[in-house]
């Protein structure tokens, strides 16, 4: 197990400087340099020439790269060009936005579709189970943007029961807080809850024809006790695996959602990044998107080992 | 990352049927499937007709902006500018269709070629292209497309290209997942002992054993890469203007949809039908070509 760990983290080591790489070769690649953004186009071209300098745009890429990775490996991700703060400060400021979107989302997602699955699962093509199944298929066509439109269309223009946009911090007022972060996080849900309702209902009808469920029932125990006691448990490892994994991508930030309502997340920050050419910055966001993604990764697969004993004996 | 990113869910296993489902369920279960075929049908048509049909172009102006959709003149009425909605979707079909379908055959060639190569020989060249697929993975999915595609400056073949790029990776490893199980099979051992090349075994022997089930997840994949299109087009990243793109119509209209909630739920409409359309299709063939991959 522990090297199975160390042979993921070690590899983490090719694909962050190949992303980093990359990165900085794609913005170099863009039309226009990050000090004509920042001047605009009325800017002259010795006034661009000048602020590329300041910038120490002007040294050769390999330069540039290297000096970026040496200071990266010591903890500094440099300073946002388009901000005038620090990288990591501007990531801190906004990691928690989208730390507490995601976690809502995938919560909301599961607690619609576990219950959900276990009742349809144990019906098996009975009426709720397909009306739930063509609603899943649905759900999984619907682009997580037109999701969220028609969400804001019914539940903020019609219905007027949360804010059309915008983010009200934890700290100022915790329940206008918890309404900005609801109808982001539900755009999101929808379609993980979907995902998870398919996967968990395939798994409780795998699972319910395990012979110690027939002998559990021919005990004589109630149908819902066998269901939640007996077959829920068993059924987990796949949508454990898949919430994780949707919680690692979450984590990166839902550029789409963040951006429609507004919220400043870490997806916004990287869209608001990309015209402005600002390379620190989107080169931060990559890291730190990246290795989260990776770690979520391991993480799940140590966890699934931990609920699974039979991999571990493997 | 997003919501649209959801690499296409394992929706073809064998659970999805239950084993117990009626004969009346299952038929009732084909609805959807000749529904997606017609759509997808009817879609296709018209977006190779539309310089032939008598619409009006995509970027002319037809009559008084915003105007609800009438029986006579704009079936679907016009938008902010006065544009004809209906040509708008048909362009907008036209360009999701042309960008999804390249961009899935890209990435079924490259990515089905590179992941031949993972499954049959293994060892270095796997791993080299597992890091090459973890990179791209690992990457921000919308902000690898954006960054990409302003890099190769904005126009329809970038976008292609970077979608693409974006999709070889799951091609690869759905290939290689195919080719590791077919590589153990009795005759690919076989012709090996009758001392094939690689060359023969990989294309003659194991190829067209991977090909059905690579081509069904293909089609999920272009429903995909339709949505992020979509997106992509909806953040105003997408295709340039003033193309018709239905997630840029969807992001065009959507600060009016308290007053006009039409102009956003048709391109809306259209989007999700065709995605619909995809999957189910998709998924059927992705199932039919598991069970008969099972049963040998």
């Amino acid at each position: 197990m522990l090297r199975q760990v160390g042979s993921r983290l070690l590899r983490l080591v090719p694909v962050l400087f190949l992303i980093t790489l990359l990165t900085t070769a794609m913005v170099d690649l863009m039309p226009g340099s990050p000090a004509l953004a920042m001047l605009g186009d009325q800017a002259t071209p010795e006034q661009v020439a000048r602020l590329n300098e300041q910038l120490g745009l002007d040294r050769p890429f390999h330069v540039r790269y290297w000096d970026w990775l040496t200071a990266a490996l010591g903890g500094d991700l440099g300073t946002s060009l388009r901000m005038g703060l620090p990288v990591t400060t501007a990531i801190a400021q906004r990691f928690p936005v989208t730390l507490e979107i995601a976690v809502l989302s995938v919560v909301l997602a599961l607690l619609v579709a576990v219950p959900l699955a276990l009742v349809a699962g144990a019906r098996a093509d009975g009426r709720l189970d397909r009306t739930a199944t063509a609603l899943s298929s649905a759900l999984l066509s619907l682009p997580g943007f037109a999701a969220a439109v028609l969400l804001i269309y019914l539940l903020a223009v019609r219905a007027r029961l949360f804010p059309v946009g915008g983010w009200v911090p934890f700290t100022e007022d915790p329940i206008g807080n918890l309404r900005s972060a609801v109808l982001p996080a539900l755009s999101l849900a929808l379609m993980e809850a979907a995902v998870y309702f398919r996967l968990l209902r395939g798994d409780v009808i795998r699972t319910l024809q395990e012979k110690f469920v027939l002998s559990a029932r021919a005990r004589g125990l109630p149908p819902g006790y066998v269901l939640f006691r007996h077959v829920l448990r068993p059924s987990l490892f796949s949508l454990t695996t898949v919430a994780g994994l949707s919680m690692g991508r979450l984590l990166g930030g839902a550029v789409i959602v963040e951006s429609l309502f507004a919220l400043p997340g870490i997806g916004f920050l990287a869209i608001q990044s990309v015209p402005f050419q600002d390379v620190p910055a989107i080169q931060g966001i990559v890291v730190v998107v990246a290795v989260t993604y990776v770690l979520v990764n391991i993480a799940v697969d140590v966890g699934y080992s931990v609920i699974d004993p039979r991999i571990r004996a493997r | 990352m997003s919501s649209v990113m959801q690499p296409a869910p394992p929706t073809g296993s064998a659970a999805e049927t239950p084993p117990t489902a009626s004969r009346a369920a299952r038929r009732g279960a084909k609805l959807p499937l000749w529904v997606g075929i017609g759509w997808i049908a009817g879609l296709a048509l018209v977006a190779l007709l539309a310089d032939v049909l008598p619409i009006a172009g995509y970027d002319e102006v037809v009559g008084a902006p915003m105007q609800g959709p009438q029986l006579t003149g704009e079936p679907l009425g016009t938008d902010a500018i006065g544009r004809s909605v209906l040509s708008r979707i048909v362009y907008g079909a036209r360009a999701s269709m042309a960008v999804g379908l390249t961009a899935a055959v890209l990435g079924l060639v490259v990515g089905g070629f590179l992941g031949l190569l993972a499954g049959y020989f293994r060892g270095v060249v796997e791993a080299t292209i597992d890091i090459l697929a973890e990179v791209v993975q690992a990457f921000p999915p919308l902000l690898f497309l954006i960054a990409l595609a302003a890099a190769l400056r904005p126009s329809l073949a970038s976008l292609t290209l970077a979608l693409a790029a974006l999709i070889i990776p799951s091609f690869a490893r759905m290939t290689k997942g195919s080719v590791v199980a077919q590589s153990s099979r009795e005759f690919v051992l076989a012709a090996r002992a009758m001392g094939a090349s690689h060359w023969r075994i990989m294309f003659r022997e194991i190829l067209p054993n991977a090909l059905m089930s690579i081509v069904a997840f293909s089609v999920v994949v272009m429903a995909l890469l339709i949505v992020i299109e979509g997106s992509l087009s909806f953040l105003g990243f997408g295709m340039p203007m003033p193309y018709p793109s239905w997630g840029g119509m969807v992001a065009e209209a959507k600060d009016r949809i308290a007053s006009h909630p039409s102009l956003t739920f048709i391109p809306a409409f259209f989007l999700f039908m065709t995605v619909y359309a995809l999957n189910t299709v998709g998924d059927h063939l992705r199932r039919r070509f598991d069970v008969e991959q099972s049963q040998l």
